[in-house]
């Protein structure tokens, strides 16, 4: 699938190169293509994230969790074996009606792989790095979100280890959800802060 | 370096619109992905790519695909530590030489999967003073190497405040040759928009980017 930016010649030069060098890595045993595939099944099945949600949808219901999780996320992930490359020094950030918390990483991509899987394009994306920072409220509008004068917008550039989770705001009328249902209601892009989460159609019709 | 890639804050750029799809689309994408961290940590391998990423031309860096900026770096790092030749990379069905490395064993499956859940953390378990405390005033200080830095350019020069304190965490700068900086203690210190961006900061806004202690000094 050829985008915008990059046309179908210059992906298949990449398909060269990067077939080249597998092919050539491979035949000197360099790396064994198992552990390749090995690699791409754990990020596109084990980790992303519905990691994140279960956390997110715990820390709605249970308050002791949530304090936990808030005051060291670092420990919590520890003790539930959320640990791995990127995401081992995760903080835990929460929105709320007053506060509005938005994660970038202005000089390359870092995001919480461990708990929300690898970045999404648009995270990667040069204009999105390059204006979170400055100009977020305007970034959030774009992206469908008006935030009043009255809400503090925080915005979190990773320039360390340190990887942030936003808990969204529960969406309302969502009382008589069980944990499990919550978790499916939490969007990843709302653990970044880059949306809010609304109750699902079902249960706005029945309020 | 004052690289194209410290991207905050500069305009002429559109807001994305927020995709839904996972991050590998394409084939050579995972076998670039899959490649890049089979070969992790093994075979002498820089530990990370920033450092090419980041020196790439300005108009390279802007225009290829994401994947591909990975993909130039560790086969230049294959390249420059005499692991594969150009030659056999440009006719890969081609002569191979004999494998280089004695007794080396690509990393099993196995393996990888206990790496990939093993705990790697920027944290040291030092004991070192901290020069600064949640609540101190402090100035990001001035400066433009001409190596890897994580200061980005938009706080250099700037006052904030810290708002969380994280121990001692590696230090990932570039230092001059025959310097040595060990690990630092990390902060995350807050500024205020109308701080970084005068007129078009927003006064309830509060960005906040992590800090090492060398890069910061007490605020007058």
């Amino acid at each position: 699938m050829a985008d915008d930016k990059h046309p179908e010649h210059e992906q298949s030069d990449y398909s060269v190169r990067a077939k080249a060098l597998v092919s050539v890595l491979t035949k000197k045993k360099l790396v064994d293509p198992a552990t390749m595939d090995a690699v791409v099944e754990f990020y596109e099945t084990r980790v992303g994230p519905h990691i994140g949600a279960k956390l997110v949808a715990r820390s709605w219901v249970d308050a002791d969790f949530r304090a936990r999780l808030l005051a060291d996320a670092r420990a919590v992930a520890r003790e539930e074996q959320l640990v791995g490359l990127e995401g081992t020094d995760l903080v835990a950030v929460e929105n709320t009606p007053r506060v509005h918390n938005l994660v970038v990483c202005t000089l390359c991509s870092c995001y919480p792989w461990t708990v929300l899987g690898l970045p999404p394009t648009w995270y990667k994306d040069s204009g999105y790095r390059a204006r979170a920072v400055i100009d977020p409220r305007g970034v959030l509008r774009e992206f469908g979100l008006e935030l009043g004068d009255d809400v503090e917008v925080r915005v979190w550039d990773s320039t360390a280890e340190i990887r942030y989770l936003v808990l969204p705001e529960r969406p309302p009328g969502t009382e008589g959800l069980s944990q499990d249902e919550l978790a499916r209601l939490v969007t990843r892009d709302s653990m970044v802060g880059a949306e809010k989460l609304r109750a699902p159609a079902s249960l706005e019709r029945r309020r | 370096m004052n690289g194209v890639h410290d991207l905050g804050g500069m305009d002429g750029f559109r807001v994305p619109v927020r995709d839904q799809g996972f991050a590998l689309h394409e084939e050579w994408e995972r076998l670039t992905w899959g490649m890049l961290l089979a070969t992790f940590g093994t075979l002498g391998l820089p530990a990370g790519n920033r450092r090419f990423i980041e020196s790439l031309p300005a108009h390279r860096y802007l225009t290829m695909p994401y994947f591909a900026r990975f993909l130039e770096s560790r086969t230049k790092s294959f390249l420059d530590l005499g692991l594969v030749t150009q030659a056999e990379l440009d006719n890969p069905e081609g002569p191979i030489a004999v494998p280089r490395v004695p007794g080396f064993t690509p990393r099993t499956p196995e393996q990888m999967v206990r790496l990939l859940r093993q705990e790697h953390s920027g944290q040291k378990s030092l004991v070192v003073p901290a020069a600064f405390v949640v609540g101190d005033e402090v100035v990001v200080k001035n400066d433009h190497p001409a190596g890897h830095t994580r200061v980005p350019r938009y706080v250099r020069g700037r006052r904030g405040a810290i708002v969380r304190s994280h121990g001692v965490h590696v230090f990932e700068d570039d230092v001059a040759p025959g310097t040595r900086v060990g690990p630092q203690h990390l902060y995350t210190v807050a500024f205020t928009g109308p701080e970084l961006w005068g007129s078009r900061g927003h006064a309830r806004d509060r960005i906040h980017v992590e800090l090492w202690e060398i890069h910061l000094a007490r605020a007058a």
